[in-house]
Order: C-alpha cells, then sequence, then structure tokens
C-alpha cells in the first residue's frame, strides 16, 4: 500500500509529479483545499490496493480496471422550441433542452435560435422582450466596434503594423474558409464580407488576440446558421469564451489539453499509450489540428454543425472534446497498433481520417467513454479533474461520486445495455 | 548498405515560409498535378508523398506542409526531426514575406541539423511568379548572391498556378540531399567506429535504407 500512503499524504505532488512540465498550471488551478477534501481515497474503503508499489511509478497506470464499455444510443435533434418556452419567453428548463441538445443535436431549422442560447448570446432565462433589448444592444456594441476598424485611413494603418497584421491575415485566410460551400463560394460571394467584416471586428473586441489561423474556420458555421452579421458575431465571441485560449501566443492551453487528453487516454488504452511512446508520439501532437478548431477539418460541415452543438450543451462532463478525440483514437488503435506506423506515418494516418469519420459512431463512443470511466469506482483523480468530476471543496459530502452520479442520472434515460449506475453496489477489493 | 541495385531512398522533406505563399499549393501541385485557389489554409502540419525514379532507384519524398502562422510554430517543429531538406517559400507579390525568408532560414538551421552537423539543403522558391516579380526586379535583390549568403543551394521562380520549375526545384532538391547522403556515407565507412555511431546517429537521420 505504499503508493497509497504516499498518495494520501500529498495527492498533488504524487498525482502531478510525472507531469513536471506543467504541474504549474494545475498546482494554481488546484491549490491543495482543507484537509476534510483529501479525495476519495482518504476516505473511501474500496479504494483498491495497487498492484505496483516502486517509489515513482506512474500513479494513473496501476491496473486502473475499467469495467465494460456500456452501449449508448443517440437521440432525436431537438425539433420543437416555443413549448419549451413560457409565455414570457423564458426557457422554462434550460437543462431538459441541452440533454436533449447532447443527445441528438438540434433539427437544422432551429439552430438559429437555439444557439444564441449555447453560445450566451441571451440568457435561457430572458423573456421575448428583453432579448429584443439585447439585440438592440448588442447591435450598437457591433457596430460601433465596426466602425472602429473601417474608419482607419490607409496611411493611418501604415502606423498600426499590428491591424495591418490582422487585416492582411484574416484578408488571405477568408479567401480560403469553406469555398465549397455555396455560402463562401464564388469570387464575389457577400458570404466572404460578411467573414471578413465579422473577423475584423472581432480584432476589435479582442485587440490582444486579434485574429490567429483557425478562427475563420470557428466562424464560417455561425455565420451559415445565423445568415447574420451581428449574431454570428456574438455567436463568434461566445464561442470563442470556451476556446480563445487555443490561440493564444503562449500555447500553453493547447499543450494542457494534449496533456489531458494523454491522461485520458492512459486510463482507457494503456496498450495504445505505450505504442504511441514508443513511436515517439506520446505527446499526441498529430492531435494539435482536432483540438485548436475542435475537428472542424475532420468532418463535414453539417457534421460539424451537429458536433459543435453537442458539445456546447457542457454535457455530460467537463473537455467532452477529448473525449471524442479518446473516441477516434481507440476507433484507429487496430490500425496504428498493427501497421507498423512511425512517427511520420502515425500523422499521416491522423490526417487521412480527414471526413472518413462517422460523427454518430464517434460521438456514442465518447459518451460510452465517459460511462465507462464514471462507473470506475478508483477513477484517477487526474481523470476526475480532466472531466471536471472532482473539484475540491470544503464540503466533505460533495464528493466526486455524487457529482458524477447527478451527471450519469441525467444520461441513464438513454443508457441501453447499461446497468444503472450511481446505484450499482460499490464493488469492494480483498 | 553497399548495395545499389536495391537502393530506395526515403527523404523526408519540409515546406516553409509565410502564411499564404503557397506551400500547400506548390505540394498539391506537385504530387497532384492539379491547382485551386480553394485549397484551405493549413493548420498544423500536413503531408503528401511522391515517388520519383532516380538513376534506377527509387526515391520516395515526404514532403511535409508546414502551417504558416509563426505561433503554432511550437508545435508544429516537432516535425522538423529527420528532415534532409527543405523548401523555403515566398510569395514574390508580398515583400514581407521576402523579407521572412531569413528569418525562417535561421530557425530551420537552429532546429534541425544532419548527422554530421550540417545544415539540410534547403532550395528558395520565389513562388507566384505569374503573378509578376516585382519584389525581386524592384529591389535589385541578386538572388544568386542571396542564396550564397544564406545557405540556400538554389532558387527558383515558380508558379503552382502555372506549374512552372516545380519539378527543376525538386529535382535540384533531390540532387542536393543524394551529394549530402553520400557525404555522410563516406564518412560512415570511413570511420572506424562505425558501430558506435549507427547506434547513436541511425535515427537522426531519416531513413533512408529500408533495402532488405
Amino acid at each position: 500500500m505504499t503508493s497509497d500512503i504516499r498518495f494520501i499524504q500529498d495527492p498533488y505532488a504524487t498525482t502531478f509529479g510525472g507531469f513536471s512540465k506543467v504541474t504549474n498550471f494545475f498546482k494554481v488551478a488546484l491549490r491543495p483545499p482543507g484537509p476534510a477534501t483529501h479525495s476519495r481515497a482518504a476516505h473511501d474503503p474500496s479504494f483498491p490496493p495497487q498492484s505496483d508499489e516502486e517509489p515513482g511509478f506512474e500513479l494513473i497506470n496501476c491496473g486502473v480496471e475499467l469495467g465494460p464499455r456500456p452501449d449508448v444510443t443517440r437521440g432525436q435533434p431537438l425539433d420543437k422550441w416555443e413549448e419549451f418556452l413560457d409565455p414570457e419567453g423564458r426557457v422554462k428548463n434550460p437543462e431538459r433542452i441541452k440533454e436533449i441538445v447532447f443527445r441528438g443535436g438540434v433539427t437544422p431549422t432551429l439552430r438559429r435560435e437555439v444557439w444564441k442560447f449555447l453560445l450566451g448570446f441571451y440568457p435561457w432565462n430572458s423573456t421575448h422582450k428583453e432579448r429584443e433589448d439585447i439585440l438592440r444592444v448588442k447591435t450598437d456594441e457591433y457596430f460601433r466596434m465596426k466602425v472602429q476598424w473601417k474608419s482607419v485611413s490607409e496611411e493611418q494603418e501604415m502606423r498600426n503594423s499590428l491591424l495591418k497584421g490582422y487585416r492582411s491575415l484574416i484578408e488571405r485566410d477568408v479567401s480560403r474558409t469553406d469555398r465549397n460551400n455555396t455560402f463562401f463560394s464564388g469570387n464575389d460571394n457577400p458570404g466572404l464580407t460578411l467573414l471578413n467584416d465579422v473577423l475584423m471586428t472581432y480584432c476589435m473586441f479582442n485587440f490582444d488576440l486579434g485574429y490567429v489561423q483557425g478562427m475563420s474556420d470557428l466562424l464560417s458555421p455561425l455565420l451559415f446558421v445565423t445568415q447574420n452579421e451581428v449574431e454570428s458575431f456574438w455567436c463568434l465571441t461566445g464561442f470563442m469564451e470556451l476556446v480563445h485560449q487555443n490561440f493564444e501566443e503562449s500555447q500553453e492551453a493547447m499543450k494542457k489539453q494534449l496533456l489531458q487528453l494523454s491522461i485520458l487516454l492512459k486510463a482507457l488504452d494503456p496498450e495504445l499509450c505505450d505504442f504511441l511512446d514508443s513511436q515517439d508520439s506520446g505527446s499526441l501532437c498529430f492531435c494539435f489540428r482536432w483540438l485548436l478548431i475542435w475537428f472542424k477539418r475532420e468532418f463535414s460541415f453539417e457534421d460539424i454543425l451537429t458536433m459543435w452543438e453537442v458539445v456546447w450543451s457542457r454535457l455530460p462532463c467537463d473537455n467532452f472534446h477529448l473525449l471524442i478525440a479518446c473516441s477516434i483514437l481507440q476507433s484507429q488503435r487496430g490500425e496504428l497498433i498493427g501497421s507498423d506506423h512511425d512517427f511520420n506515418t502515425i500523422l499521416k494516418h491522423i490526417n487521412e481520417l480527414t471526413m472518413q469519420l462517422d460523427l454518430q459512431t464517434v460521438l456514442r463512443g465518447a459518451e460510452a467513454i465517459y460511462l465507462q470511466l464514471t462507473q470506475c469506482k478508483e477513477l484517477p483523480l487526474k481523470v476526475q479533474q480532466v472531466m471536471g468530476l472532482y473539484v475540491p471543496s470544503s464540503s466533505e459530502e460533495d464528493s466526486p461520486d455524487s457529482q458524477a452520479s447527478e451527471t450519469l442520472r441525467l444520461l441513464a434515460e438513454s443508457q441501453a445495455g447499461a446497468a444503472s449506475c450511481d446505484s450499482a453496489p460499490v464493488p469492494t477489493y480483498p | 548498405m553497399q548495395n545499389n541495385h536495391t537502393k530506395e531512398h526515403l527523404f523526408k522533406i519540409l515546406v516553409i515560409g509565410d502564411l499564404g505563399v503557397g506551400k500547400t499549393s506548390i505540394i498539391k501541385r506537385y504530387v497532384h498535378q492539379n491547382f485551386s485557389p480553394n485549397y484551405r489554409a493549413t493548420i498544423g502540419v500536413d503531408f503528401a508523398l511522391k515517388v520519383l525514379n532516380w538513376d534506377q532507384e527509387t526515391v520516395r519524398l515526404q514532403l511535409w506542409d508546414i502551417a504558416g502562422q509563426e505561433r503554432f510554430g511550437n508545435m508544429t517543429r516537432v516535425y522538423y526531426r529527420e528532415a534532409m531538406g527543405a523548401f523555403i517559400v515566398f510569395d514574390v507579390t508580398r515583400p514581407a514575406s521576402f523579407e521572412a525568408i531569413t528569418k525562417w532560414k535561421e530557425d530551420l538551421d537552429s532546429k534541425l541539423s544532419l548527422a554530421n552537423g550540417k545544415h539540410v539543403a534547403t532550395v528558395l522558391l520565389a513562388n507566384k511568379c505569374d503573378q509578376g516579380g516585382d519584389v525581386l526586379t524592384n529591389n535589385g535583390i541578386k538572388m544568386e548572391q542571396f542564396c550564397q549568403e544564406n545557405g540556400f543551394v538554389g532558387w527558383y521562380e515558380t508558379s503552382a498556378k502555372e506549374n512552372i520549375n516545380i519539378d527543376e526545384a525538386a529535382n535540384c532538391l533531390v540532387k542536393h540531399i543524394i551529394a549530402s547522403e553520400n557525404d555522410m556515407l563516406q564518412a560512415e565507412v570511413l570511420d572506424t567506429i562505425t558501430p558506435q555511431l549507427e547506434n547513436d546517429k541511425g535515427r537522426t537521420c531519416s531513413s533512408c535504407f529500408r533495402s532488405q
């Protein structure tokens, strides 16, 4: 039980010891809580003995026994809206809407309305009247920012290299963003001007970040769905709330996500991780494109609309996009391990999955992984942290288990073939 | 290793340069013989293969399309490893993309060298020459001199759109890669501590020998 004791004494150092490069992130984010919250290990009698007691052994690999992966079925898209609103127009049960969206996405005709809620442009509890006000205020605000860059003369711009740089990047990327989509095809398509103007205005909204490649990929579906300059802009700012760190100069958020992905993958598939390590690919750097723009290049335009709204539901846990990545990687494990791939050809194989993946299969896989992990009673702390299941707090009762079962409850309805999870007896270990 | 009859070369070649200078278009033209004005901006890195017959030997080129956005450099440069050669591309209609050339070259040389410590062979491509070469002529830049001073083995005015000089540039690069490979081979054969060298350096200098 050496590693248990070590874990209890200093769960943070123990857990993150092997990840020294990014420990600082976690140390800041997860400052040790009060003594009562020393993780489930401290009060969970079922915490299993570790199979390996060597000092310095990577805790996450210590024989985490995952149960079977449940079968998951997807649902129908959200195709009703009015009936979810009260007479003033408030969404009566936002959690129910998010569940349906997570389960099946949104039917195309409702996207324009629902996305504005999913992306935080309209609060769920706003009334019709309040939304009219919001739209008016936000329209003014948008055009105020638009005028800012519109009114910079050419001569002025000569002395503003940052703005000039953003403009030049945007110009170059607008001409190569989803040009096969009718909304952006052809040379004089007004869709191109919209892309340009919204991205330029975003630079004014967040001048420090400005424009970075990939942002045009994020905007184009928003423009396509809202068909509206102002709405697409505010939807973009909502989306960027979730992903703006991906584009920051330091790239720390990208490194952190690749690390989190490897934490998940190690718990799910140590053999695949060992193979990738053996080919110097353990950093999962070949997943960079996936994570930067949320799989935009890997699926058809139509599929991306569905995937993004599913992830915007923020269910069933944090970082669901990383579970999607795990789902894809595991679907390729046979091909990767069996085909003599090396550092270079792993990237080639992964890149060539573009447009080859079935979205529904991938999403089912990701949710099944979620269920499989949350049903595991000795799920490593850092896996819980990646999924947001473990939140340090001062209440001992507020354990990861109760949070996990809450999300599980939400999902229980869909779970064909999987026994009820929160009521399952806790397995005991000798 | 001495068996030339079955020799097959595999060379990893990087294609780098500022964003939007036409790196992807050059690779697509070279590998797929086509051109589209609507290629997407490369995110991260991409990869294409081209097979050449070279003096009765087979040369397989892995062409690595590296995104031009500077801030992704840390994430994309892991793929510099094991490269044997590089194209650095600029856009003749955009002076700034030419000015960035020395930066790209210095960065490349600082992150990558051959097993014998030398820089990898690099060819400079002045792309979009079908749209006019004002940058070159107006600035009175002496390209030959520029290449010598900056360590390029050659330069070409290219157009992916009109298919100008791309094969020629690639042949030039392959010629220099093979020459530097032969240099290294000779050095290795002459070296009496070969076994140790192979252990240490066999990995860093591309997997050129797939024979046996």
